[in-house]
């Protein structure tokens, strides 16, 4: 081969070398490492670089050897007329263009050669030795064409995947909260089930247990009465604490079936007659009423509301009989019962003058089975106050308290008034 | 500074002595036949809170000497710590991240001439550090091609890694081997790492063969092989500069011949020859044109490859004269070593890892 023919050959390997690294990975920075690395090592280059557009004036970098700080960057829009003859331009840092590519890295390099690939892309590589030349660059041309093309084909197919990518994590966090929700809602079914079915077997368990009850405490009477028997006096106070307990579990038993009688039943609503449905209540506890010589007060009372009357005078009868069984022993009762109205509920208050509570007591009282004050003093299963609370809530309510201990206790709830 | 009485404390004693004119940091570099325990060295170099880093050689130069016992203390003021990099057998580079932001433009690195990927350590370097530094290094092993540690900092004593050291002194370079294409160009269209299996979709090891066969009137066989082929290394063509020798070290079963590095797959190769002659001038100019770039020489650093020197053989000496006339004229030492490989900056482009070349490094004063 004469000389001419082995420049010919040579040029011919040199392009192939670098053919071959186009499309090597459909990895956009893979890609081009492979691409400007060859490059570099080739053409003795000190500086290789792929900027892609964001718009039609700002630049970003999509790699670099050696790497650069670049974010993406506002262009002078006059550089983009010295493409105007040709794709290709070389430029020492004596030209005036120069400055228009100096701000892409951080080193100064003494030659630039800038190939502008299509609309969406430019290539930059850099010389930092004044003895060094581009001596075949154009040659490779085409070569550059091609590599900006398979760039920007891969960047438009990333930013596509990307968005479809987006689309599919949104779906998937809709579908991941949706799964969550069936998840909670079939914890909440369950929950509901158990309880529904709690309260059933409260009920049947509290049914079928009044029967041996009344048993034991006939046959308790019966052995206290039968003289036949001749006991003693330690005797009958045994059997006397064993028909207390008797009648003490009977109330306890009376009491779930009542908070379970009213969980299970539905709400019932009709228009009440409120003045009317206290009347009855304070005909029910006259007895008790009269024996203390309690006064009930009433005032801005509704003519009526919409509500369940049967839960509604078990309210009102639970919240009057607890007034009236904690009274104080050195002031006679008074219990006032008022009401304010809004738009969207009623708000009722029973007042007393009894013997209150502490303020970290009031949540507990509504909770089963949850009593403040000892039995030998004060009968009672501690059912009351949580067959108020689930009374109110089935009429879309709230309930509270607000007590002072020795002084007395307010008690209010709320009715949805729709 | 060299030492030739060699013991550990004696090493000690010599940097303290020298630090009690004027403070610095040391590059030690040892011949291989010099027998040192390295643990104890760094041991007590650490006591001493003395910063240093060094490797070991076939043999260091002195002057217009070259020695395989002795010890050269390079006197230098490190930037910062030497640092460790490791991954050269696996290719698992990670280029720690004290190297990415350094003060100075100056490094020196020495790495283990026998790594695997040392060609990609100099590219992940320089791809991380970029084209404002000045880069000379010399690759550290022993002349048996044995395995073992050669290089220690601080931190240890170490094989498959390399240490880089930005250092204050400002230094220039210039690379030249005088080695000139008798075959190709050639693509290398199958490689891996430092195997070079096909050239022209040919078996490599047929058609150097061949050329080699008719070049030296003999019939090559896998067992004198390397006897001649050491003579006939590849060159790797870069527009604008000279060829990237790499050193053939091996032929392989397969018909492949194994490199002491990477070969670029694709890249465009000749088969390149050279006379003494011009190995010698090679040498000469590298030496004369780096003190053209120097202003304020400390000292003269050169990492002369040792295939070169097998190759040279009896007119070595002649190298070390030529290189030591040129320093004597400026009144400054030559430090050296026969180096597994070099690296420089020297070409105004890449940073370049070469075989058969003779890198010529001046360190300037610390002003």
């Amino acid at each position: 081969m004469n000389e001419n023919q082995n420049d010919i050959v040579l040029t011919l390997a040199s392009l192939y070398e670098i053919l071959l690294q186009i499309g090597k990975s459909f990895d956009i920075k893979e890609n081009a490492q492979s691409f400007l690395k060859t490059l570099m090592l080739q053409q003795n280059l000190s500086f290789a670089g792929y900027y892609s557009f964001v718009n039609s004036v700002t630049l970003k970098k999509v790699f670099s050897i050696p790497k650069t700080k670049f974010g993406a960057k506002a262009v002078n829009p006059e550089w983009l007329g010295i493409f105007s003859k040709n794709d290709l331009i070389i430029l020492d840092n004596s030209n005036k263009e120069y400055q228009y590519f100096n701000f892409l890295f951080d080193s100064a390099y003494s030659k630039l050669a800038v190939f502008r690939g299509g609309d969406k892309s430019i290539l930059v590589l850099g010389i930092k030795s004044q003895q060094l030349s581009f001596t075949q660059l154009n040659a490779y041309t085409l070569v550059f064409k091609k590599f900006c093309f398979f760039m920007e084909s891969l960047e438009s197919h990333n930013q596509i995947n990307h968005e479809i990518s987006i689309k599919n994590e949104q779906a998937k966090t809709i579908q991941k909260n949706n799964l969550q929700l069936e998840k909670q809602n079939e914890e909440l079914r369950k929950y509901i089930n158990s309880n529904n079915e709690l309260e059933k077997f409260a009920y049947r368990t509290s049914h079928d247990l009044k029967a041996p009850l009344k048993s034991l405490s006939s046959f308790t009477k019966l052995l206290a009465l039968n003289s036949e028997l001749n006991l003693t006096d330690i005797q009958l106070k045994y059997l006397k604490i064993i028909d207390d307990s008797g009648q003490q579990m009977d109330l306890l038993i009376d009491g779930i079936l009542e908070y379970s009688r009213f969980n299970e039943s539905q709400v019932k609503k009709q228009k009440v007659n409120i003045q009317g449905l206290l009347e009855q209540v304070e005909l029910m506890l006259f007895d008790n009423i009269s024996s203390v010589r309690a006064q009930i007060k009433k005032k801005d009372l509704p003519n009526s509301i919409w509500g369940d009357e049967t839960k509604l005078k078990q309210l009102f009868l639970n919240l009057i009989s607890n007034a009236l069984k904690f009274r104080r022993s050195d002031v006679l009762p008074i219990i006032t019962i008022t009401c304010a109205e809004s738009t969207a509920e009623y708000l009722f208050s029973v007042q007393d003058n009894g013997i209150g509570m502490k303020q970290e007591n009031t949540d507990k009282i509504f909770k089963v089975f949850e009593r403040l004050n000892s039995d030998q003093f004060y009968e009672g299963s501690g059912i009351g106050l949580s067959t108020c609370k689930q009374i109110v809530i089935q009429h879309n309510g709230r309930i509270w308290v607000d007590s002072t201990l020795h002084k007395g206790s307010t008690f209010y709830f709320t009715i949805s008034s729709h | 500074m060299i030492i030739s009485h060699i013991s550990e404390a004696n090493i000690l004693g010599k940097i303290k002595e020298y630090n009690k004119i004027v403070y610095s940091d040391f590059i030690i570099l040892c011949g291989e036949e010099a027998y040192i325990d390295y643990h104890l060295l760094i041991a007590l170099l650490n006591k001493e809170k003395i910063k240093f880093c060094g490797g070991i050689f076939p043999k260091v130069i002195y002057n217009n000497e070259c020695f395989k016992d002795k010890v050269l203390l390079l006197p230098v003021n490190f930037e910062q710590e030497p640092t460790l990099v490791s991954g050269l057998d696996d290719g698992e580079i990670q280029i720690p991240s004290s190297l990415k932001s350094i003060n100075s433009n100056s490094l020196f690195i020495l790495n283990d001439g026998l790594s695997n990927w040392i060609s990609k350590f100099v590219f992940r370097l320089y791809d991380e550090i970029g084209s404002d530094h000045h880069v000379f290094g010399s690759g550290a092993g022993f002349s048996s091609f044995k395995r073992e540690n050669c290089l220690f900092t601080h931190e240890g004593f170490f094989m498959d890694a390399a240490i880089v050291v930005p250092i204050k002194n400002q230094n220039v370079q210039s690379t030249r081997h005088g080695w000139n294409p008798i075959a190709g160009p050639y693509i290398a269209t199958k490689t891996s790492a430092n195997l070079l299996q096909e050239i022209n979709w040919k078996p490599a090891y047929v058609i150097c063969k061949s050329i080699i066969e008719e070049q030296e009137n003999v019939e090559i066989g896998t067992d004198n092989y390397y006897k001649y082929a050491k003579k006939y290394p590849f060159g790797i063509y870069r527009s604008n500069s000279e060829y990237l020798i790499r050193d053939p070290v091996s032929s392989e079963d397969d018909l492949s011949i194994k490199f002491g590095a990477e070969i670029p797959s694709n890249s465009v190769l000749y088969l390149m020859k050279s006379n003494i002659q011009d190995m010698l001038d090679a040498g000469k100019i590298a030496c004369e044109d780096v003190f053209a770039k120097s202003d304020h020489p400390l000292f003269m650093f050169v990492a002369d490859c040792i295939s070169r020197t097998w190759i040279l053989n009896d007119r070595f000496n002649e190298e070390l004269n030529n290189i030591y006339q040129i320093a004597e004229q400026r009144n400054i030492p030559v430090y050296g070593v026969f180096s597994m490989g070099e690296i420089s900056s020297s070409n105004g482009g890449l940073l370049d890892y070469h075989h058969k070349t003779i890198v010529a490094s001046i360190v300037e004063i610390d002003e």
